[in-house]
């Protein structure tokens, strides 16, 4: 292999990285080989292969330049995953097992979110309610007043904490779902 | 069975021959090879991420109707080398410390 067939190849494999990027690496092995041949015989076929520079350079440029990481919901993880499965013909019927029950699991935690959310969201109303009532009936009943009082806050109280389960729910659920869905097919793949 | 240096201490170990004295790609690699099991390959994106950092700066020189480049430590490099020094006294202490621990003092 000569010096330009090295580095044409090193430049093939380098595909798809910022051309500055391939450019500097090409400048370097140039430089590099131009010296190494004054300095020894075979140069280049001591060098190793241009993809085994290229496998180095591109595993430094995939670690200093991450992906942006997906959204800590797991609404996103659970949709890639469940994309992937479909993607792949052999995968399809352990994926319509999985999707399905993912698919109940999922329906099941809406129910609880939606059940958990209206009874929050009925018991802070009716908390509200009832405490417009209290100065209406102040003066004629004292004590009633009172205990309205006490059951306008104890309701809404309710009602916050329902809601707040709600929402535990829901970012807990999507989290375990998707979690579900992804271990499944990875013990198939593994 | 060869331990492998990679990372950080690789990081010090090109610092620290360019201490010495500013060098071209071909020099630094060789005489690194020379003490350690490591291939060229593995030594360009070290320069290059040292690069980035700006431990080392770069300064072409022409011969034989060619540029060659040389690599020069910067200061923020002669730094980054003396914390690796530190750095590498004491890992090494905690490693001696649990292998000359065991049964083969």
């Amino acid at each position: 292999m000569t010096k330009a067939e090295y580095l044409s190849q090193l430049e093939q494999k380098l595909r798809g990285l910022p051309q500055n990027e391939i450019n500097d690496a090409l400048d370097y092995y140039d430089g590099y080989l131009s010296d190494a041949q004054e300095y020894e015989d075979g140069a280049i076929e001591n060098l190793g292969s241009p993809a085994e520079a290229a496998a180095q350079i591109l595993a430094d440029y995939v670690v200093k330049n991450p992906r942006p990481a997906s959204r800590k919901s797991g609404i996103g993880t659970m949709w890639s995953i469940i994309l992937a499965v479909w993607a792949v013909p052999v995968g399809l019927p352990i994926a319509i097992a999985v999707v399905s029950v993912a698919f109940s699991l999922l329906i099941v935690m809406l129910s609880l979110i939606v059940t958990f959310g209206a009874t929050g969201a009925a018991l802070i109303l009716a908390g509200i309610v009832y405490l417009i009532t209290v100065p209406f009936i102040a003066a004629s009943h004292f004590a009633s007043a009172v205990l309205f009082t006490g059951v306008a806050f104890f309701a809404a109280g309710v009602g916050i904490w329902l809601l707040k389960a709600a929402s535990v729910i829901s970012n807990v659920g999507f989290g375990f779902i998707s979690r579900f869905v992804g271990k499944r097919i990875l013990k198939r793949r593994s | 069975m060869s331990i492998q240096v990679a990372g950080v201490l690789l990081d010090g170990c090109v610092l620290s021959f360019l201490s010495r004295g500013d060098t071209y790609g071909y020099i630094l690699t060789r005489d690194i090879k020379e003490k350690l099991d490591v291939s060229e390959s593995t030594l360009y994106p070290v320069m290059r991420r040292l690069q980035t950092d700006e431990c080392l700066s770069v300064y072409d020189v022409a011969y034989n109707g060619r540029n060659r480049r040389y690599y020069k430590i910067t200061q923020r490099g002669l730094s980054r080398l003396r914390e690796c020094v530190s750095e590498w006294q004491i890992y090494k202490q905690k490693i001696d410390s649990i292998l000359h621990g065991g049964v083969f003092q």
